[in-house]
């Protein structure tokens, strides 16, 4: 289960994805949640939605641990896309999170995965950090009205028709 | 489970609509996408629909929708579908990882009773393999389809879909016509949110 990731932690996500995205040349790295929720990223390529590529990712992802499991393979700890100019990794952080980079495919997948395994350790880390913390922090909902959210969402208004 | 960022005062939210093969789930999405009022339409998100040449769901359709509705938090809630044949029920398992609520789209017509009760038991059998339980997750059913003709009564439907200890609400739909969209993802939010709230007061 994901903890609960406040400033400390987002704090430290991104000095190891600005640190990774220096010293790897990657174009752009996310830390996903395994639902596929995106929760922090660091770089940039142009037309990137990274909240669609989060959920991609890990979903793709998720399908090939269950290949994983069907041969009998304990270990698949990431996934490589090669692509004519973009190329993609992703990688196992702990249970909850991966990690999806983006790099040109000029450079070497080799050096990629070795400098993400530092990032991911470091990620690890405070990701542990996180799940011990005390749950004090908690977000204090007891005087929100639930009748605030009655109809949260609407439908747009119908277009009007031409006399 | 829900991801609470207290950085980005953010709440992301996965609700998967799940149900029997061409019961509407996708157009519940499709429609939800196109007629969503938006403060920021430019904002709004893209449908990703993962789908085969014939345009049947092969592994999901995706859709983020985002709402200010918890002091100060943006609640980001993800759509997802499963693809409903039956074939896909690995898919199914891994689409429902991390869900916190369901929309179960029901088939109104009587030649689909079945396949809606099949569907039903599948929904509960593959939460189990992720070792979660229908009853600790808010979920809601669509009687969808209900401007089609030899439709089932509500009430027949209801004795087949909605007969656990907890009675659950349900929402009739005409998902192509928009009708029913909307109070479908309403009346999930709100579960979800109440129960957040519950959650949170504990917490607190």
């Amino acid at each position: 289960m994901i903890p609960r990731i406040n400033e400390e932690d987002i704090a430290r996500f991104d000095a190891v994805l600005r640190d990774l995205v220096e010293k790897s040349e990657a174009s752009v790295v996310l830390i996903v949640e395994r639902a596929g929720y995106l929760i922090h990223q660091h770089g940039q390529l142009e037309g990137f939605e990274p909240t669609q590529v989060a959920t991609l990712a890990s979903n793709a992802f998720a399908a090939t641990e269950f290949m994983a499991n069907l041969i009998q393979e304990p270990d698949f700890s990431g996934m490589y896309q090669q692509g004519s100019t973009i190329s993609t990794v992703t990688l196992n952080i702990n249970p909850s999170c991966l990690l999806f980079v983006a790099f040109e495919s000029r450079l070497s997948v080799g050096a990629i995965k070795f400098f993400c395994g530092e990032a991911v350790k470091q990620l690890a880390a405070q990701l542990e950090i996180a799940e011990r913390r005390a749950p004090g922090d908690g977000i204090d909902l007891s005087d929100l009205n639930p009748e605030s959210f009655q109809t949260l969402f609407q439908r747009d208004p119908p277009p009007a028709t031409g006399a | 489970m829900a991801l609470i960022n207290q950085a980005t005062k953010e709440l992301h939210v996965k609700i998967v609509y799940y149900g029997p093969a061409k019961s509407g789930k996708t157009t519940n999405l499709e429609q939800v996408h196109a007629h969503v009022e938006t403060a920021r339409p430019e904002e709004k998100g893209k449908l990703v629909s993962l789908s085969t040449s014939s345009d049947r769901t092969l592994f999901f359709d995706f859709f983020p929708l985002e709402a200010t509705v918890i002091k100060g938090f943006t609640t980001k809630f993800q759509l997802f579908t499963v693809p409903g044949q039956v074939i896909y029920n690995t898919t199914r398992q891994l689409v429902l990882r991390g869900v916190d609520g369901i929309v179960f789209v029901a088939d109104s017509q009587y030649d689909k009773m079945e396949e809606n009760v099949e569907s039903f038991r599948n929904l509960q059998e593959n939460l189990k393999s992720l070792n979660l339980n229908l009853d600790e997750i808010p979920y809601i059913i669509q009687y969808n389809k209900r401007d089609l003709g030899q439709i089932a009564d509500v009430s027949f439907l209801e004795y087949l879909l909605n007969n656990r200890e907890v009675h659950v609400p349900f929402y009739e739909a005409a998902a192509t016509k928009v009708e029913g969209v909307f109070e479908t993802l309403n009346g999930i939010t709100r579960l979800l949110l109440q129960k957040f709230i519950q959650q949170g007061t504990r917490n607190a």
